[in-house]
């Protein structure tokens, strides 16, 4: 007999080892609690209305940018249609805010959107139909200066044409436009960015072997851990995270310097030796969950203090702990303690204060997926019967609002710690359509407060403070905005377009 | 080992009474589904007590929630979903009582005997250390028979997470038995 299939049979056959009948007396004891438990009405989406307005601005824009960006990449040269400044949603946010973007992965595509889920841009396709290829990550997408996206894609066997052992994981990474940077063999779930941004940790090779990656694709290092070493890990969905000074991976309770010198046991308090933490956006502090408890301590382990209590009532299971900006609250998932453990709650707990805020919601799961750069609003999951929806909702529990449906992971962008420069090198020529200079369009100055910049590609990428229009005789540029008027300009989706094109025109093959 | 014959067929008009809140619909409703409930339990937690445990509050959580489904249809998926969820805080709590995870008072079968001891007690030691997801995908696909896409389904992840969840599963499986067979003259088999 093959000896795999052999294998896969004791495998096959002590899964499915166990009771095929559920004793009388746990139904009964459930059924004994129903004059307890009111059922609860239907309520869900109803209260959080769309707005269709904005509904109706978006899918116009969605059109302009998807023309603009088949247009900008070559594939289509159609005129497109200008959409008048007006016609956009105003957000609710305070400006400051408003910019930020919005990034998912929806049916193996991977989007780019505004913070609110509007104007989506597809920025990596999956085939349809095929796992294989497709993309998919948990947990956030960016980077922690905001300026980059990454993501996985992998055929994990038992797709057409890969053997069932046949494992290509792929990681990708992406500018904050969308376009593409590097990619990199590696498996996993999450994406391991460390604090500074400019490399990844992934599993080479599951539990054995972890590959660090620079933004250029270049492989900088290649741990091998000891055999045994994650005998008592959890298995799957662990990416190791980076320490928070970026100097070791964290594989609890041991630390795994980067540069390979020894690898060293954390002391049992040390809050790093703890499956699960999360280190605070400035890297000072780190929360973590320590037999139910959430707590917080200084990063040298100094300072811990409870933030939410093992023995409150209802005995809470927390999970999805995520970090303001500001590093003075964490929105968590908990297990509904109110609920006696029947339900999922989004909470919110401010760490001076230790008031606990819970957020309403209708899903019956959710997951809590990160602060606005602001950290004025939460960004969560709200997961039902047949369907997971990301949503958004202030921290005090006002202005829920439906960003974008059967969609489970998505982050919102961080802020960037600085502006980028997304300025020409000097002597750069612009070559897309021909055009040498903003001069040559007529427009002596730069749009205010930012600047033009082309990549390899021809695309012209254009950031200002506000919507710029620009027109000449031959050409209508409609850019948007991206960045912030506080924080200067990023590298984003300024996007160029045109209703009279050339009979020559011929898409660039290089900018410079 | 897994059947899809052994699901169970909900009746429509029993859901719709009991999303009315009928209580005696919901008791049938209840003893309808936990035979599937209990035994996916028992299989992603691998002790009696705790699955039971699961199971009522599973069970309290679908009569809780019933008139949120919208599509009575989608019962068994929406329970399996909610089951899951309680496996995983039984887990947790097994974990915190770090108590043995391996009691599994199997309804036997001639293949059963076909697992040797020492292999069950490696898969049972490689199995504990999966996480409540990777135990839930790969108990559906080996129990239920369910598709990859119906997994993505009932856990909510996407068809490739479930597809890396099943590969990382099977792979600590496979090399748990593959480890055992390196260890001569220490297997057994059960009489």
């Amino acid at each position: 007999m093959n000896p795999d299939r052999n294998v896969n049979d004791t495998i096959e056959r002590w899964v499915g080892q166990g009771a095929d009948h559920a004793p009388e007396q746990f139904v009964w004891a459930a059924l004994d609690e129903l004059e307890q438990t009111p059922q609860r009405d239907r309520v869900r989406y109803d209260r959080m209305p769309i707005r269709w307005e904005w509904l109706a601005a978006a899918l116009l824009l969605a059109g302009v940018i998807g023309g603009a960006v088949l247009i900008g990449s070559g594939r289509l040269r159609l005129p497109i249609v200008l959409v008048p400044p007006s016609a956009q949603p105003s957000p609710s946010t305070s400006e400051d805010e408003a910019s930020f973007r919005l990034a998912y992965i929806s049916d193996g595509d991977v989007y780019l959107a505004d913070w609110d889920g509007g104007n989506p841009v597809l920025i990596a396709d999956g085939p349809p139909g095929d796992s294989c290829e497709s993309y998919s990550v948990e947990g956030s997408m960016w980077s922690p200066d905001g300026r980059y996206v990454a993501y996985r894609s992998g055929c994990w066997g038992d797709s057409p044409g890969h053997p069932a052992q046949d494992v290509t994981g792929t990681v990708h990474v992406s500018d904050a436009a969308g376009r593409a940077v590097t990619s990199f063999p590696g498996e996993g779930w999450r994406v391991s960015w460390s604090p500074d941004s400019a490399r990844i940790a992934t599993w080479d090779n599951f539990e054995e072997t972890v590959a660090i990656f620079g933004l250029d694709g270049v492989r900088e290092a290649h741990l091998t851990l000891p055999e045994g070493f994650m005998a008592d890990a959890p298995l799957g969905d662990y990416d190791p995270p980076w320490s928070p000074d970026g100097t070791a991976l964290l594989f609890p309770p041991f630390e795994v310097p980067v540069d390979g010198t020894g690898i060293r046991r954390l002391p049992d308090d040390d809050p790093l030796s703890t499956y699960g933490a999360i280190a605070s956006p400035d890297g000072t502090q780190i929360a973590y969950v320590a037999y139910g408890s959430l707590r917080i301590a200084d990063v040298d382990g100094s300072h811990a203090q409870t933030l939410i209590r093992s023995d409150a009532p209802g005995a809470p299971s927390l999970f999805g702990i995520v970090w303001s900006p500001g590093g003075d609250r964490i929105a968590f998932g908990n297990v509904s303690a109110a609920d006696g453990g029947l339900g999922d709650e989004l909470q919110v707990v401010d760490i001076l204060t230790g008031s606990v805020t819970t957020l309403p919601d209708d899903g019956e799961f959710v997951y809590p997926m990160g602060f606005s750069p602001g950290g004025d609003r939460v960004l969560f999951a709200s997961r039902s019967e047949d369907r997971s929806d990301l949503w958004s909702i202030d921290t005090d529990g006002s202005n829920a609002q439906l960003l974008v449906t059967g969609v489970q992971w998505g982050s919102w962008q961080p802020s960037p710690e600085a502006p980028v420069d997304c300025n020409f090198p000097p002597n750069t020529r612009l070559a897309f359509a021909g055009i040498s200079s903003l001069r040559e369009l007529g427009l002596p100055e730069p749009p205010p407060g930012g600047s033009i910049a082309s990549d390899q590609r021809g695309h012209i990428y254009v950031t200002a403070d506000r919507v710029q229009l620009f027109e000449d005789r031959a050409y209508r540029y409609y850019c948007f905005v991206v960045g912030t008027p506080s924080r200067g300009p990023i590298p984003g989706v300024g996007v160029v377009g045109f209703d009279k094109v050339p009979d020559t025109w011929e898409p660039p093959t290089d900018s410079r | 080992m897994g059947s899809a014959a052994r699901e169970a067929t909900m009746d429509r008009s029993l859901v719709e009474q009991a999303q009315r809140g009928d209580r005696e619909a919901f008791t049938s409703l209840a003893f309808e589904l936990s035979d599937n409930l209990f035994a996916v339990a028992h299989r992603i937690l691998r002790d009696f007590d705790s699955a039971g445990d699961a199971l009522q509050v599973t069970l309290l959580h679908i009569w809780r929630d019933l008139r949120t489904l919208r599509d009575p249809d989608l019962i068994l998926p929406w329970s399996y979903r909610i089951l899951v969820r309680a496996c995983n805080d039984q887990l947790r709590k097994q974990r915190r009582r770090a108590s043995a995870l391996y009691d599994v008072r199997a309804d036997r079968t001639a293949d059963d005997v076909a697992v040797s001891v020492a292999d069950r007690d490696e898969l049972a030691r490689a199995f504990g250390r999966l996480s409540t997801e990777h135990r839930a995908a790969l108990v559906l696909q080996v129990y239920r028979d369910m598709t990859i896409p119906q997994i993505a389904e009932v856990l909510h992840v996407p068809a490739g997470t479930v597809q890396s969840r099943l590969h990382y599963a099977r792979r600590a499986l496979r090399a748990a038995i593959e480890a055992d067979a390196r260890q001569p003259g220490e297997r057994g088999t059960v009489a």
